[in-house]
């Protein structure tokens, strides 16, 4: 049985979710250390936002259990596990005006007692991530009025100003050109380096993953394929194994990241 | 204009507006006097010289108990509706929106199987709180069809409360068709109505009125947080599914009152929120309590209109839906055309 030890973020132990008989979760180990930026890859449907879920606590497992910091992850009121650890979506709809400014600030609400106003430090705190992602020009327009590529980077914003110790992100730049999820990943992977931010992110780009990912948590139909450090386990096998496409892996020269190409014209029957 | 300060002017004209109401009707009394006369019944000194002694009488037993009640009914609407509006992440939601209205018909309906069955309760005790039951049993109807597994979404209760409200017109329509001419009392209760309100009503509303703003007031910045879609406010430590099921419960309860009291007042808690909305922007710490204002202003000055000022009274309920009707078109016409 794995135990839980002190630099473990979280820890899942045979996590199931669904009853029928294809559940959505089946049996799932993991062990999150700090200070690493992990990547979940895996096909559509393979339960990758559900196990996000669990990890932030909105979808409690039906069976197992799950660990943050040592302490069942169930055991937290929601606001101190909001001043803990902050969920970076992929879409982002909002029905009212809010400005930009207010959005962001949003991401201060689990530190800011009700009734009070928000302090100097989360005026700064705000500022800051205005100012990391680029969008301090747009601070006073409405979000409703942004590109999706806008949208997104006050969506990261907010998440930044939250100000955690651990950040969840559910596919946060699929819909975004390359110029900006590479802004966006280098950003967040600056936290891990600079500041011992723990990053768990679900990526369905295999190369930006190998790229920024110290770790990869591969999983089809529920379960948990492999893990470990990004150049031990991407390889060709793992990717027809999982994705059910030929492809590639090499290093790059200089970084020694892995890089995939695909065939292209190839397919694999199964 | 700072926020604050435009509540405060709020509550100015609204005090105002009190004061101006009570004096207008058939028996004209200047506002001094109006303020005189309700300085010496709160403070408990005998009246000034030269005040007709009548004065008292209209203003403390006729005049007042209706302007207040139309006024915190209005308010009621409208922060219901600015609640509903927000939790269900759509600006053109009502208090009404859930078949509150639907329940509380088919509640004042339930009145008519009594007189059928030969049960005489008088029509002024049984009418507000046979349907007061019916608004409460639509809440729950509602809530035992929407799942708490997926805390209440915007979408599986906007639904719910379409198939409740539904099945509830086929029973007042199957009502109305058994009491034949007897009708008339259900018909004239749903186009609303402040006339012969008392101090009882006064109480009744503000008792279920009053908690509930403060309520709702104290939850204001989470129901910011949850513009952001259930999953993200949970994310941010709101707690989601608890939070929406108190706020929908007590909006429900102050539009039951409401419309018990009063009948169905369309509009009010439409049309509100939204120009507030508009001008104030969809920060519900200022909007909420703007609201209860505006509301207020507005079904008060509506209710003046038709009390004292048209030739002949006319339901309240036609007046705002007259009047709210066209101008809610206009704003939405225009807004569409701002978007293009």
């Amino acid at each position: 049985m794995m135990m839980t030890s002190a630099d473990s973020v979280f820890t899942i132990r045979n996590g199931w979710f669904g009853y029928t008989k294809n559940p959505v979760l089946e049996d799932i180990n993991l062990s999150i250390s700090k200070g690493k930026f992990y990547g979940l890859i895996g096909p559509n449907g393979s339960g990758k936002t559900t196990l996000l879920d669990m990890l932030i606590a909105t979808t409690p497992p039906d069976r197992g259990e799950v660990f943050f910091k040592e302490r069942p992850v169930a055991a937290y009121r929601r606001q101190e596990l909001a001043r803990l650890l902050a969920l970076v979506p992929q879409d982002f709809t909002l029905g009212f005006d809010y400005t930009v400014f207010d959005v962001v600030l949003m991401g201060r609400h689990p530190h800011i007692p009700r009734f009070s106003s928000p302090s100097g430090k989360d005026l700064d705190l705000v500022e800051n991530a205005l100012a990391v992602m680029d969008i301090t020009g747009l601070r006073d327009r409405t979000v409703t009025d942004l590109s999706g590529g806008e949208k997104q980077r006050v969506v990261v914003a907010r998440a930044l100003a939250q100000d955690t110790e651990v950040l969840i992100l559910d596919e946060a730049t699929s819909n975004l050109d390359i110029r900006h999820t590479i802004e966006i990943m280098r950003v967040i992977s600056s936290r891990v380096v600079k500041t011992a931010v723990t990053v768990v992110a679900a990526i369905h780009d295999l190369n930006l993953a190998a790229a920024f990912c110290d770790e990869l948590i591969v999983m089809k139909d529920g379960k948990i394929v492999t893990s470990g450090p990004v150049q031990e386990i991407l390889t060709d096998t793992l990717i027809r194994q999982v994705f059910s496409v030929e492809s590639h892996v090499t290093l790059h020269p200089e970084t020694q990241t892995p890089r995939v190409e695909y065939e292209l014209n190839k397919n694999v029957l199964q | 204009m700072r926020p604050t300060l435009f509540i405060s002017l709020l509550a100015i004209v609204l005090a105002t507006a009190i004061v101006i109401a009570t004096g207008m009707g058939f028996l004209k009394i200047s506002p001094t006097e109006v303020v005189q006369v309700l300085l010496a019944r709160i403070s408990g000194r005998a009246l000034p010289e030269g005040i007709n002694t009548v004065f008292p009488l209209v203003i403390m037993d006729v005049r007042l108990p209706r302007i207040l009640t139309s006024a915190i009914v209005g308010g009621g609407l409208a922060v219901s509706g600015g609640v509903f509006q927000a939790i269900l992440l759509n600006p053109l939601a009502d208090p009404y929106t859930l078949g509150i209205s639907s329940g509380a018909a088919f509640g004042a309906s339930m009145v008519l199987i009594l007189t059928i069955f030969g049960i005489t309760v008088p029509a002024w005790v049984s009418v507000p709180l046979f349907s007061f039951l019916g608004a409460l049993g639509t809440l729950f109807a509602v809530f035992a069809l929407a799942s708490p597994r997926d805390n209440y979404s915007s979408n599986t209760l906007i639904l719910s409360g379409v198939i409740v409200a539904s099945i509830l017109s086929a029973g007042i329509g199957f009502i109305k068709y058994l009491a034949d001419e007897k009708v008339g009392i259900i018909i004239f209760w749903l186009m609303g109505s402040f006339v012969g309100k008392s101090w009882t009503d006064v109480t009744l509303t503000l008792s279920f009125t009053l908690p509930g703003v403060l309520v709702i007031l104290y939850f204001t910045r989470d129901l910011n947080i949850m513009a952001l879609g259930a999953r993200t406010a949970a994310s941010l430590g709101v707690e989601t599914g608890k939070t929406r099921k108190i706020l929908l419960v007590w909006a429900s309860l102050i539009t039951a009152i409401c419309v018990s009291v009063s009948g169905i007042i369309g509009f009010v808690g439409l049309i509100v929120p939204h120009l507030l909305r508009l001008l104030l922007g969809p920060d519900n710490r200022i909007l909420i309590p703007a609201c209860f204002f505006g509301g207020a202003i507005l079904l008060l000055s509506a209710d003046t209109v038709t009390r004292a000022i048209l030739p002949s009274e006319l339901p309240i309920g036609i007046l705002t839906s007259l009047i709210g009707g066209p101008f809610f078109c206009y704003i939405f016409r225009r807004r569409q055309g701002g978007v293009q």
